[in-house]
């Protein structure tokens, strides 16, 4: 599970250089971004331009990460390709997480 | 397991389209590569991209639980899927040797309003992007048959 991280004045981008969060690949996917997240600022931007197919356990554990964040810092999304979107929104999380079009929409946000 | 030969098929009342069958061990991996595999053949067969993602999703979610669930306190296992592409609609069926639903029934997947829990996803899933689910326990097997109309996401 690859994450690319870059630090912008407005928030600390988290890229998911990979295909899949998945059954397969959530313990890493887990991991990594609670590694990510330490000494975070206040936002943290997830982008997931890259993912073009997460399952549930996937979305569970973008959960529990926005979760075990709060209230700082706080997890807010990007770049949700149209399968990954599909399930955020069939399973009401749209209503939960910030959700950006696209990361330079985040950044001017 | 199932026979699924050429005569089980000559039986259908409806022709199918395609049939597609896979065996594989019960692991995440081997859910993986079989997805992809399926994806492959639904393209090759004039599914659209919106459709393939659909089963994609439904599938993960079914193929996931038989991982996690009914072989969760066994070594081996393996799963058998028979995907059925019909006129109107797809039909797949799903065979494990695992233990049965609890209850011998299928979870209802009610998503709690404004809770963020990190499970009950996947039930939610299966039956919201499914038009039924047939499902019964016989000889120590789970066979789980999942019913997508063709119309969804403009499969064909």
């Amino acid at each position: 599970m690859k994450l690319e991280t870059t630090a912008h004045e407005a928030a600390l981008m988290i890229k998911v250089a990979e295909d899949r969060i998945d059954a397969a690949s959530v313990i890493h996917f887990k991991d990594e971004m609670q590694k990510a997240t330490v000494d975070a600022p206040a936002r943290v931007v997830l982008d997931m331009s890259q993912v073009g197919f997460l399952d549930s356990s996937g979305l569970g554990a973008v959960v529990a990460v926005m979760k075990s964040c709060a209230p700082e810092p706080r997890l807010e999304l990007a770049g949700l390709t149209p399968t990954v979107a599909k399930v955020f929104k069939l399973t009401r999380m749209t209503d939960v997480f910030r959700i950006y079009g696209s990361v330079e929409e985040t950044l001017v946000a | 397991m199932k026979d699924v030969s050429l005569a089980s098929v000559q039986h259908m009342t409806e022709i199918p389209d395609l049939v597609l069958n896979f065996v594989i061990p019960a692991t995440n991996m081997a859910v993986r590569r079989m997805l992809h595999g399926l994806n492959l053949s639904l393209l090759a067969n004039g599914l659209s991209d919106a459709g393939i993602e659909h089963v994609e999703i439904v599938l993960a979610e079914v193929l996931n639980n038989v991982v996690e669930h009914a072989y969760a306190d066994r070594q081996r296992g393996s799963i058998a899927m028979v995907t059925c592409l019909k006129p109107h609609k797809l039909e797949i069926e799903l065979i494990d040797s695992g233990a049965p639903m609890p209850n011998d029934q299928l979870p209802s997947g009610t998503l709690i309003a404004h809770d963020t829990p990190e499970g009950g996803f996947g039930w939610h899933l299966i039956r919201a992007l499914t038009d039924r689910l047939d499902y019964v326990r016989e000889k120590g097997q789970n066979r789980l048959t999942l019913h997508i109309p063709r119309t969804v996401g403009g499969m064909c």
